[in-house]
C-alpha cells in the first residue's frame, strides 16, 4: 500500500510535478473563493481558453510557451475589464467574446502553421512535461499572489462583498478589480502545464464550492478552499501516475468526487437536524387545525 | 441639542448628471445645510439612487457645480466624511461573513495592509454594535439577522468611518412597521448627535409624518420644502404623473390615492367567470382537509361561453 505513495517519487519528474501541483492547488483553491463569491466561475474557463491562442501564436513565432500564454491572458483580462467597465456589458458576455476569440486564433494558427506544440498536453495537462521553468513560474506566481492576498485582503473582501459601498468607503475598487484580474490571469498561466487549458475552470471553482458547504466565516472558507486545492492536486497527481491518465482530469475528478461526498453528507446532516428540531413540537392533525380555524 | 457646524453639507447648483453620456438628473439645484434631516421621494427611475451615487462620486456629473461637506466631488473619488447605507435587496446574504467583519470592512481603506483587524479596531466595532442595539451579535452570520438588525449593522459600518453626512438608500424598504420605527428612532438619535441625514424612500407618508424636509424628484426637482409645503396635489402630480389626494390632520399630512380601486372580497360581487380571464391556462385551486393546496390544470370550463354552476366570477 505504502508503495503506491513512494513509488512515483523514484522518478524525478513526479517530484517536480508534485511540488508544482501543491503550489497550483493552493493558488487555485484560494482564488476560487473570490471567483465563486463574485459569481465569475466562467472567468477561469475563459482565460484558460485564451492561453491556447497565446501559446499557439507565441510558439509559431519561436517564443517560449509562457511568453505567449502570459501575453494572451493579460491582454484578455485587460480587455474584459475595459469592455465591462466602459460599455456596460455584463462580465459573462465580455468573457465569452474576448476569450473565445483568442481560443479561435489559437486553433487557426495551429492549423495553419506547423509547430511542435503537444496539443493534448496543453488541453488536458501532463505531469511528464513539468520542468524547472514550470516550477519557477509556479513559485513566482504563488509568491506574488500571496503578497497580493496578504496586503489587499480586506479591500479584496470588501470589494467582493459590495463594490459600490467599498468605493464610498475609500477603497479604490478599480485598482482592486484590475489586480484581481491580473492575479487570476497569472494563476491560470501557472496552472496550464499541470491542469491543462480545458480543466482549469473546475480547479478555480470546486475548492470554494466545497468549503462553502463546511465553513461560516470568510477566513475559514479561504483556508479550507486552499487546503482542498492542495489535497485534490496531490490525490489527482497520484491517480494520474498510477492510472496513466493526464493530470488535469484526475485532479478535477478528485475535486468533483469530494464535492459530491460533502454535498450528500451535509445534505443528510442538515435534514437530520431539521427533523430533530421539529420533533419536540406535537404535530397538530389537519382535522384539528381545520376545526380550530372554523371555531375562530 | 448638538450644535452643527455652519455651511452646506450638500450643494448642487444646476447639476446635470447620469451614467456615461446619458443624463438621469437635469438642472438640479439643492442645498442641504449641515445638521439637516431630509428625504428624497419620487417614482421608480426618477433618479433618487443616482443622486446618492452622484454625491458619493459613483455617477458622472455632466455640468453644474457639486460640493459635499465643502469639497468638490470628482467622479470615481468618494468624498471624505460620507457614510452610505445601501438597499438591503442588493446584498448577498449568503456571503460568508459575520456581523463584526462587515462592520470592520468599513474601515478597510485606512486599516493597515494585513489580513487581520487589530484589537482596538475590533473593540471599536463592538462598541458601535452595542450602541446600535446589536450587543452580543458580532459573531452571527449576516443571514441570521432580521431586517432591522441588518440596517443597524450597515449603519454601524457607515459610522465606523466617522462620517458627518449619512446617506441611506431606501432604509424603509422591505422592513415591517415596527422595524421602520426602530430605524427612524435610531436615525433621529444620530441626527441629534450631529449627523446630517439624507435618505431616499418610496414611502410618502413616512416622510410626511417624520421628516422636516422633503425633496420631490423626477429627473428634476419638482418640489422642495416642509411636508406641508411640498405634499400638495399639484406637486405630487408633477412628481408621480398621477393624481393624489392630500388629507390634513391637525399636525399631519397624509397622501392617499385620488381614485382608489375598490376590490371586493366575496363571490356575491362577482359577475364574469374567472375562467374568462384565463382562457389560455385555466386552473383549479383546491384546499383539501390536509391543508395542502393543489393547483390542477382543468379543461377549459368556459370554452363554450356558458356559465356553469359553481364558476367563480369577477366584477368587470
Amino acid at each position: 500500500m505504502i508503495e503506491l505513495v513512494t513509488e512515483p517519487f523514484q522518478y524525478a519528474f513526479f517530484g517536480r510535478a508534485m511540488l508544482a501541483g501543491v503550489l497550483i492547488g493552493a493558488m487555485c483553491g484560494a482564488l476560487s473563493v473570490f471567483v465563486v463569491l463574485r459569481r465569475m466561475s466562467y472567468i477561469g474557463h475563459g482565460l484558460a481558453h485564451s492561453v491556447l491562442g497565446g501559446v499557439a501564436v507565441g510558439v509559431a513565432f519561436g517564443a517560449d510557451l509562457y511568453i505567449g500564454a502570459i501575453a494572451a491572458t493579460v491582454v484578455s483580462a485587460l480587455l474584459i475589464d475595459r469592455v465591462t467597465r466602459r460599455r456596460g456589458l455584463h462580465a459573462d458576455a465580455a468573457i465569452g467574446i474576448v476569450t473565445t476569440a483568442m481560443f479561435a486564433i489559437g486553433v487557426a494558427v495551429l492549423a495553419i502553421i506547423p509547430t511542435r506544440v503537444n496539443t493534448e498536453a496543453l488541453l488536458f495537462g501532463n505531469i511528464l512535461g513539468v520542468n524547472r521553468v514550470d516550477l519557477w513560474v509556479a513559485a513566482g506566481v504563488g509568491g506574488a499572489f500571496t503578497v497580493v492576498l496578504f496586503t489587499l485582503y480586506k479591500r479584496l473582501v470588501f470589494t467582493t462583498f459590495d463594490a459600490e459601498v467599498a468605493g464610498v468607503h475609500g477603497v479604490r475598487t478599480g485598482v482592486i478589480e484590475l489586480v484581481f484580474s491580473l492575479s487570476t490571469a497569472a494563476v491560470v498561466v501557472a496552472s496550464v502545464r499541470v491542469l491543462g487549458v480545458l480543466l482549469i475552470a473546475a480547479a478555480v471553482v470546486i475548492p470554494a464550492a466545497i468549503a462553502r458547504l463546511l465553513t461560516r466565516s470568510f477566513g475559514a472558507t479561504l483556508a479550507m478552499a486552499t487546503a482542498i486545492g492542495v489535497a485534490t492536486s496531490v490525490i489527482g497527481l497520484f491517480a494520474s501516475f498510477h492510472l496513466n491518465v493526464p493530470s488535469g482530469p484526475t485532479i478535477v475528478l478528485s475535486g468533483a468526487l469530494l464535492f459530491a461526498v460533502v454535498f450528500v453528507v451535509t445534505a443528510v446532516l442538515t435534514r437530520r437536524q431539521l427533523v430533530r428540531a421539529r420533533r419536540p413540537e406535537a404535530v397538530v392533525p389537519a382535522d384539528d387545525m381545520l376545526q380550530s380555524v372554523r371555531n375562530n | 441639542m448638538t450644535r452643527h457646524p455652519a455651511g452646506a453639507a450638500v450643494e448642487l447648483r444646476d447639476v446635470t448628471a447620469g451614467y456615461g453620456g446619458e443624463s438621469v438628473l437635469r438642472g438640479l439645484s439643492v442645498r442641504l445645510e449641515r445638521g439637516e434631516f431630509a428625504g428624497i421621494v419620487g417614482p421608480s427611475g426618477s433618479g433618487k439612487t443616482t443622486l446618492l451615487r452622484l454625491l458619493t462620486g459613483r455617477a458622472d456629473r455632466h455640468q453644474g457645480h457639486l460640493e459635499v461637506l465643502g469639497s468638490p466631488v470628482r467622479s470615481g473619488r468618494a468624498p471624505h466624511g460620507v457614510g452610505y447605507v445601501p438597499q438591503l435587496e442588493g446584498v448577498d446574504w449568503d456571503f460568508p461573513v459575520t456581523v463584526e467583519q462587515v462592520v470592520l470592512l468599513g474601515d478597510s481603506a485606512s486599516s493597515p495592509p494585513v489580513p487581520w483587524f487589530s484589537r482596538a479596531e475590533k473593540r471599536q466595532a463592538r462598541e458601535l454594535l452595542d450602541r446600535l442595539g446589536l450587543a452580543g451579535m458580532h459573531g452571527k452570520r449576516i443571514r441570521e439577522l432580521s431586517g432591522g438588525q441588518r440596517q443597524r449593522m450597515f449603519l454601524a459600518r457607515a459610522l465606523l468611518r466617522k462620517c458627518e453626512l449619512l446617506l441611506l438608500d431606501e432604509p424603509t424598504s422591505g422592513v415591517d412597521l415596527a422595524t421602520r420605527g426602530d430605524v427612524l428612532r435610531l436615525l433621529g438619535e444620530l441626527h441629534h448627535l450631529g449627523l446630517t441625514v439624507l435618505l431616499t424612500t418610496h414611502d410618502l407618508n413616512f416622510v410626511a409624518a417624520h421628516l422636516p424636509r422633503i425633496v420631490c424628484l423626477n429627473g428634476v426637482v419638482t418640489a422642495d420644502g416642509s411636508p406641508r409645503e411640498v405634499l400638495t396635489p399639484g406637486a405630487l402630480e408633477r412628481t408621480y404623473g398621477a393624481p393624489m389626494r392630500v388629507l390634513h390632520d391637525e399636525d399631519r399630512v397624509v397622501v392617499v390615492d385620488a381614485d382608489p380601486i375598490r376590490l371586493h372580497a366575496g363571490p356575491d360581487h362577482l359577475e364574469a367567470p374567472v375562467a374568462d380571464l384565463h382562457r389560455d391556462a385555466p386552473v383549479d385551486v383546491r384546499v383539501d382537509a390536509s391543508l395542502d393546496v393543489r393547483v390542477d390544470g382543468v379543461p377549459d370550463v368556459s370554452a363554450d361561453g356558458d356559465r356553469h354552476p359553481g364558476d367563480p366570477t369577477v366584477r368587470r
